[in-house]
């Protein structure tokens, strides 16, 4: 068996999923965006390419083992009322035939007052609705959830408000290796984010974003375990991976390397820099412990940008000089930067990663899907054809 | 020009090819007449760790230039593909070559013309064919271009000269976990001059017996020799060397691929060292050594060698890990040599092509047919002969080939033989058919109907070897025959295949465990539950049924007419579900019953189980016995708790056979409406029954009949003296025997009358 790593293209989003080399499935983040939602019907179906890699399970539900959400912002959980069900899972409804998430890895911040510095879009709203339900759900069985039902919280809230449900609470720094309650070593993760909220910052910095949450995967694959090391930390700005250095870059450096890294959001500058590139142009400088952190690259490590295609000079994030940046840490190797988008408009498929025994590679084209778009089958059609 | 028409081609290549997202360029290297050369660049996807070194760790490069060579037939031919002349040679799926050739990929597993047609449009062939080299490129550089999951690769061989014919799953079943090595007899077939070598024109076909010997000094007839004008005949022999343990004592496996490289004695002793067999080959060859002392042969001798080597996986296309890897090498055991082996360790020795001996096991490797039991053919005719040859050619063993008949000319039209010599038994010849296949079939020729009856003879026909015995004569004889024997006589499950409505429909009947359900029950059971109208027409229309066919000159013989191809379909199908039954039968009875449709080859099956049925002693008449579907019985009761009350009945449907004193119940009638139910009396009615019955009797062909009455009783009482009455009356109205049946909430009680028509 293999496990995989696919970044579905979905523009400055994010949403990745992960294939354990057990067959178990990890979501992080969701941008399905609707045709109206944006530029037209040109978009790549991601739904469909979710739910072609997911399997049914015995009463024909379509399911996810497990679906992270790094912050709840609405590109990184676009589309979770559409697309997967939420509630009971007793509810769920063959007719709407929505995904059903076995349990949710959640940032505890969902259980704050949505306010005027902290809006809450309506996914993110009803994602914090069946969050709570699952709390809920946990403390009246006495802690047996079935699936559907269970969730796990990504770090403790503050005031002490999960002491009482520490059996479904992930400790910032602590391993975790059970998705959806079940361990057969095919992953071990460290939780590395939230951090708690320093004395230092002010609330107005210190927003969802830097309450993503940061992850560190090491996967099993093709029966090799650490196969694959991945760094993902939603949208977590410079200050975050400052932090992370100063935390761990004396004696845990280990915990921050990777063989795949998806840039903090969406290869924005902000998660490198304290500069303005508006008011410094190239005179900015990058943060050396944030870019630490972010530098510790395995041999042949990639990097994986989550959005729209990069170019000089246009809209933060992404942003051009952060690119750069990227490269710079893989020793100048344009080849092993990716950005989903672009992968897509040139390849038509998915950025996908196989985990095998030989290593981890790049999913190469498939032929039966790419052959007619080759060979120009339905040219034909591709502009007026003027006949006298 | 052919050469302008070949540039043509070798322009459009390229225009297709470099539009596969794998290759980067290409260019035209040259177009003469005959042949036109193409160079592609390949970016080859390495794994991330790979990648900064530009390269994977066994050489492939991130960027490997393919020269694609288009023959004077393309596109009627595939391009051929060549990889870099430094390119590793000692992968796995790289055609052995000589070295001074560029390496070739073996890019598919089969034929790369197919594959190169498969697409309809040309582009599309050389598209999907860049496609297997980006693939194959990328599995090289990954180092799986054998995957566990396809099987191991079986190393490639370059010559075809020399051939090895002996069976792969003997030789398999020698290899145990500590090592050794065994000597078979063997025949061969030497080509080319005394003088010439391996190497240099000669050439040797083995074939290897499973008869095992040894080098003993005073066995002189080992090696004969027998020189003819172009070739030498003789007998030599055979050794097969399986791998020492490890010095853990762990089985060794040979987990490296390694291309065929060896030539000459001394490479054939280090590959054997390699997989760990080199012991046992040196000790081989010295007791060569030692036979041969003081003798001498005047031609030279091949002798083969089989290295076993333990995989780490299976095979591709075998559920076994053991390769076979089998070389011929020649004693030189002239007058006054210096050694046996003239060149000594550079003495040549030539890789064999392995071919398979026809065995049950390789014929089932081949078909991928499941493991069954083995079979007793009652009955070599035309259904009997194809169904014994399609189980035997998917590796099921057929033990009795059993028919008393002449295979004859008019036989031809549909017989699996196309025997035409003096008269021969169906057996006989069935049964050589099969040994062609590996099978040791026993033949039965005698009459199955009074053999079945005889102690002595029946052991010879329902052997213990048997799982299953098939009656496929159509004969009612032979069913009843085997219906009749007493469930501790009868050691393999008994079944039936039969075709009816000229072949338009067939059914399969397997008895249940402990001869229960019998062939007669169910076939009662088929007639009785038959619901579609066409099967019915098939089976019990006169119009469709038995016919006399005018075969000779006042010959006739009872045979249905119908061509091969329809027979054979029919066959096929049923021979199918048998072996589906065989796999996963349970321990009841089976019905399987196909029917063509009207005017369509389009044939549909239906299936199902039979439980045992009920076997109750008919009191007064000693040996007779009534066999009541559980089915039948399951609607009595049913319909005894709808007059909780009163007791009610109704009539009987089945069959009864004299011979074998059983009355066979399978179907009811209600009782008509001017029947009378009370607490102690149940008067069956008659309006209406007499045509019902006939109906019933109609539908069925004739098959079925009212056999008799049943009745509830209230209580566990058995018949009473008015049903004693009745059962007298019943027996006087009519020859064949007419039961009475008196079913109460606990028990079955059958009665008859004794002075009834029972028979003997």
């Amino acid at each position: 068996m293999s496990a995989s790593i696919t970044y579905f293209p979905v523009s400055n989003g994010d949403m990745a999923l992960v294939c354990l080399d057990n067959r178990q499935t990890i979501l992080l983040d969701l941008n399905i965006r609707e045709a109206a939602d944006d530029d037209g019907a040109d978009m790549p179906d991601v739904a469909s390419q979710l739910r072609e890699r997911l399997e049914r399970d015995e009463y024909g539900r379509m399911y996810l083992d497990a679906f992270l959400l790094s912050h709840p912002d609405q590109d990184h959980v676009n589309g979770l009322r559409n697309h997967f069900h939420l509630g009971p899972p007793d509810e769920w409804s063959r007719k709407e035939d929505k995904i059903l998430i076995r349990e949710i890895w959640s940032s505890p911040v969902v259980f704050r007052r949505a306010s005027a510095i902290n809006p809450l879009c309506e996914d993110a709203r009803a994602w914090a609705t069946e969050a709570r339900r699952r709390v809920k759900r946990f403390r009246e069985s006495g802690g047996s959830t079935t699936e559907g039902d269970r969730i796990l919280l990504m770090g403790e809230d503050t005031d002490g408000k999960t002491d009482d449900i520490l059996d479904i609470v992930v400790k910032v720094d602590d391993v975790f290796s059970m998705c959806n309650r079940i361990h057969e070593e095919v992953f071990e993760a460290r939780l590395l984010c939230p951090l708690p909220v320093a004395d230092d910052d002010d609330e107005e910095t210190f927003t969802k974003n830097d309450s993503s949450v940061v992850v560190r995967f090491s996967l099993k694959g093709g029966g090799t375990a650490d196969q694959c090391r991945f760094l993902t930390g939603g949208d977590a700005g410079v200050a975050i991976w400052k932090r992370l250095w100063r935390r761990h870059g004396d004696t845990n450096t280990d915990w921050l390397t990777y063989n795949i890294l998806q840039t903090p959001h969406h290869c924005s500058w902000r998660s490198l820099s304290f500069d303005r590139w508006s008011d410094l142009g190239e005179q900015v400088k990058v943060d050396p412990d944030a870019r630490q952190a972010l530098s510790q690259t395995k041999k042949g490590a990639v990097i994986v940008a989550s959005s729209k295609p990069i170019k000089k000079g246009d809209d933060n994030p992404p942003h051009e000089r952060a690119k750069r940046e990227y490269i710079d840490i893989l020793g100048g190797d344009h080849d092993r930067f990716y950005c989903t988008d672009e992968h897509w408009n040139e390849n038509n498929q998915a950025l996908e990663f196989e985990i095998k025994a030989s290593g981890i590679t790049r999913k190469i084209v498939d032929a039966a899907t790419s052959a007619g778009l080759a060979l120009g089958i339905g040219a034909t059609a591709a502009q007026p054809r003027q006949h006298g | 020009m052919p050469g302008e028409s070949l540039r043509a081609h070798a322009e459009h290549f390229l225009a297709v090819a470099t539009r596969h997202p794998g290759c980067r360029a290409g260019r035209i290297i040259d177009a003469i007449k005959t042949s036109a050369t193409v160079e592609l660049d390949i970016d080859v996807e390495l794994p991330l760790h790979m990648k900064p070194d530009g390269q994977s760790p066994n050489g492939v490069r991130n960027a490997e230039t393919v020269q694609v060579v288009l023959g004077p037939s393309y596109p009627w031919s595939s391009p051929a593909f060549y990889l870099r002349t430094d390119f590793p040679r000692d992968l796995p799926h790289i055609q052995p070559d000589a070295t001074d050739t560029l390496p070739r990929p073996c890019l598919l597993d089969g034929s790369q013309r197919e594959f190169f047609f498969q697409f309809g449009m040309v582009e599309g062939g050389i598209f999907h064919l860049v496609d297997q080299l980006v693939i194959w490129l990328q599995h090289a550089a990954e180092g799986t271009l054998i995957n566990r999951e396809q099987g191991w690769e079986p190393t490639l061989r370059r010559d075809l000269a020399n051939l090895m014919a002996i069976d792969a799953e003997s030789c398999r079943t020698l290899v145990d976990r500590s090592g050794g090595h065994r000597i078979f007899r063997a025949g061969y077939i030497r080509l080319g001059a005394v003088d010439n070598r391996l190497s240099s024109g000669a050439a040797a076909m083995l074939h290897v017996s499973a008869e095992r010997t040894r080098l003993k000094r005073a066995d002189n007839d080992l090696f004969i020799t027998r020189p003819g004008a172009e070739s030498t005949l003789g007998s030599t022999v055979c050794c097969v060397v399986w791998p020492d343990k490890l010095p853990s004592g762990e089985q060794f496996i040979a987990d490296t691929y390694l291309p065929e490289t060896v030539t000459t004695l001394g490479a054939l002793q280090n590959r054997a060292n390699e997989l760990r067999c080199g012991q046992n080959l040196r000790g081989m060859l010295e007791a060569l050594e030692r036979y041969f002392r003081g003798r001498a042969l005047e031609t030279p001798v091949p002798i083969g060698i089989v290295l076993c080597a333990r995989r780490p996986f299976h095979l591709i296309g075998s559920a076994s890990d053991i390769e076979l890897l089998p070389y011929i090498v020649e004693v030189r055991a002239t007058r006054g040599r210096n050694a046996l082996f003239a060149s000594g360790s550079d003495e040549p020795v030539a890789p064999a092509t392995q071919l398979d001996v026809a065995n049950p096991a390789l014929l089932r490797n081949v078909s991928g047919a499941p493991e069954t039991g083995s079979v007793a053919m009652l009955g070599c005719g035309s259904v009997g002969s194809k169904m014994a040859v399609h189980l035997a050619r998917s590796g099921a063993s057929i033990t009795i080939a059993s028919d008393q008949d002449l295979l004859m000319p008019h036989n031809l039209a549909r017989h699996a033989l196309t025997y035409c010599g003096p008269p021969r038994y169906k057996a006989d010849a069935l049964a050589d058919e099969l040994v062609r296949l590996g099978q040791e079939p026993q033949v039965h020729k005698g009459d199955l109907v009074q053999d079945l009856q005889s102690v002595g003879r029946r052991r010879g026909i329902l052997t213990k070897q048997s799982t299953y015995a098939v009656n496929t004569t159509a004969s009612l004889g032979v069913r009843e025959a085997l219906s009749l024997l007493a469930p501790q006589d009868v050691e393999p499950r008994l079944a039936e295949a039969a075709l009816f409505g000229r072949g338009n429909g067939g059914f399969l009947l397997v008895e249940g465990k402990a001869h229960n359900p019998t062939l007669c029950d169910l076939v009662a059971e088929l007639y009785a539950t038959v619901d579609e109208n066409r099967l019915r027409s098939l089976l019990c229309d006169p119009e469709h049924g038995l016919s006399e066919v005018q075969i000779g000159q006042g010959c006739s013989s009872l045979t249905m007419p119908m061509t091969d191809m329809r027979l054979s379909a029919m066959t096929a199908a049923l021979t199918e579900t048998l072996v589906e039954v065989m796999q996963h039968g349970d321990g009841n009875g089976e019905i399987a019953v196909g029917h063509t449709a009207e005017n369509a080859p389009d044939t549909g099956w239906s299936r199902r189980s039979v439980a045992p049925f009920h076997v109750i002693p008919i009191q007064s008449t000693p040996g007779w016995t009534m066999r009541v579907s559980q089915r039948v019985l399951d609607q009595m009761r049913a319909e005894a708790k709808r007059w909780p009350a009163s007791e009610t009945g109704g009539v009987l449907i089945g069959k009864c056979s004299v011979r074998l004193k059983a009355v066979t119940v399978v179907d009811l009638l209600p009782a008509p409406p001017d029947s009378v139910r009370s607490e102690t009396l149940f008067t069956l009615g008659t309006n209406g029954l007499k045509q019902a019955i006939i109906a019933r009797h109609r539908a069925t062909g004739g098959a079925l009949f009212d056999v008799g009455t049943w009745h509830s009783h209230l209580d566990d009482h058995g018949p009473s003296a008015r049903d004693w009455e009745t059962a007298r009356e019943l027996g006087s109205g009519r020859p064949p025997p007419s039961v009475l049946l008196i079913v109460t909430p606990e028990r079955l009680h059958a009665i008859m009358h004794a002075e009834g028509n029972c028979g003997p």
